[in-house]
């Protein structure tokens, strides 16, 4: 059949399919739209290709943005509640950042969240054999204050807390909870400094 | 919050204000929101679309025979230098921003320089690597950082320091160099290693913060 046609019909033809499989490919990579979250503030951004799972479990505030492959991971697990995200106003998540949720993740507002950011409520176990698959953790709630600020490759545990005007420094490993105005930094992550509350001064500890 | 349609089927973190019961949203939503969607998909796909490629080599300050990977988010071309022989894999972002009064900010990548995937360069006043320099994937590199203060901490940016990376050096994947550190020429920074002072001349540093191996 393909030897009929001419080659201005078959180039035409290639041509169109090329462009059905690239608008595919385009919408596929599209974020869900906002009528899907449970709350989308105003000016919210997602850059495609970020990534977003269960987004009626997801509430956005306003001037959210969300850079290029960042990924929300919120997932229903049989027998426990519906998970919850919340990220708070003018709160942004950078590249590659992702976020595991199946419980509870609260992110403050004005939080900065740097790039490769791995934020966790669940961890894997050791695959003893019985299971299917490497068994998952029950979900410990994991919240980050307001202004917090996550610099670049920081990995947050489950089940911490990360105080309002927090530092945590590049490649940071956060295994405690963090004090509001406190900066820790390493691997596992140890307090550095603090702010004292009457002078404003960040005192190292 | 959660599980509940917002007012008017788009949703807001602002609870309905007369706690009326709200009407369950319709798959489609209504013809006005699937325009404005629509709208909002297209200027976005658009808009990032166009942003992903790279500039043409006429706009950059310098273009070598150099080959940058689509996608490559890069805003001030007229600022970056890109000798012969680079090669800038998928995903890099070279941001150059003028943040500070007085300083023009500049990145300069040397001859036969190889950038991975995912790089991220954020320069607000000098960053050069120098020739024969090797970087991996998703490495990151800047001269400013955001200052502890949390109510300046959103706008403001640091006093930048320079970044130097000397010839033949080789950047493993995963690194993070902080503002004000030069590596040395020859030098090995492996995996995952948060660069936080000076790197000397062929030394292997690892860990975070990082240390000289012996």
């Amino acid at each position: 059949m393909t030897g009929r046609i001419s080659a201005a019909v078959r180039r035409r033809r290639d041509r169109r399919a090329a462009r059905l499989q690239w608008r595919r490919t385009v919408d596929a990579l599209q974020p869900p739209p906002p009528r899907a979250f449970a709350g989308w503030g105003v000016n919210t951004i997602i850059v495609p290709p970020a990534r977003v799972e269960c987004p009626d479990c997801i509430a956005l505030g306003s001037e959210v943005i969300l850079h290029e492959h960042a990924w929300l991971c919120v997932q229903r697990r049989d027998g426990l509640p519906a998970p919850s995200l919340t990220i708070g106003d003018r709160t942004s998540i950078n590249r590659f950042a992702k976020i595991v949720c199946h419980g509870r993740v609260t992110i403050g507002a004005d939080a900065l969240i740097g790039d490769r950011v791995y934020i966790s409520d669940v961890q894997h176990l050791p695959w003893r054999g019985e299971e299917r698959a490497h068994p998952l953790t029950e979900p410990r709630p994991v919240t980050i204050g307001d202004r917090a600020f996550l610099g670049i490759a920081v990995v947050i545990k489950p089940g911490v807390t990360i105080g309002d005007d927090a530092y945590v420094g590049a490649g940071a490993v956060v295994h405690d909870d963090v004090p509001p105005s406190g900066v820790v930094v390493g691997d596992p992550a140890r307090l550095v400094r603090l702010r004292n509350p009457q002078t404003g001064e960040w005192e190292p500890v | 919050m959660t599980g509940r349609a917002a007012p008017g089927g788009y949703g807001s973190l602002v609870p309905d204000p007369l706690g009326r019961a709200l009407p369950a949203p319709t798959a489609r939503g209504t013809w006005r929101q699937w325009r404005d969607d629509r709208a909002r998909r297209r200027f976005l796909q658009r808009s990032f679309a166009y942003a992903a490629t790279p500039p043409p080599p006429e706009q950059w300050a310098k273009f070598g025979r150099a080959y940058v990977v689509p996608p490559a988010r890069v805003n001030r071309p007229d600022l970056i230098w890109l000798g012969d022989g680079v090669v800038i894999l998928e995903d890099v972002w070279m941001s150059v921003v003028p943040a500070f009064d007085g300083i023009v900010p500049r990145l300069v990548l040397g001859d036969r320089v190889h950038v991975g995937r995912g790089c991220q360069f954020s320069v607000a006043d000098e960053v050069v690597i120098e020739d024969d320099v090797l970087i991996g994937d998703f490495t990151q590199i800047g001269d400013t950082s955001h200052p502890y203060d949390a109510r300046i901490r959103a706008k403001a940016l640091y006093p930048p320091q320079r970044v130097r990376i000397g010839r033949r050096a080789v950047i493993c994947s995963h690194v993070t160099i902080l503002p004000g550190v030069t590596v040395g020429a020859g030098a090995v920074v492996d995996h995952h290693t948060v660069v936080t002072r000076d790197v000397p001349t062929g030394a292997v540093v690892r860990g975070n913060p990082a240390r000289v191996v012996p």
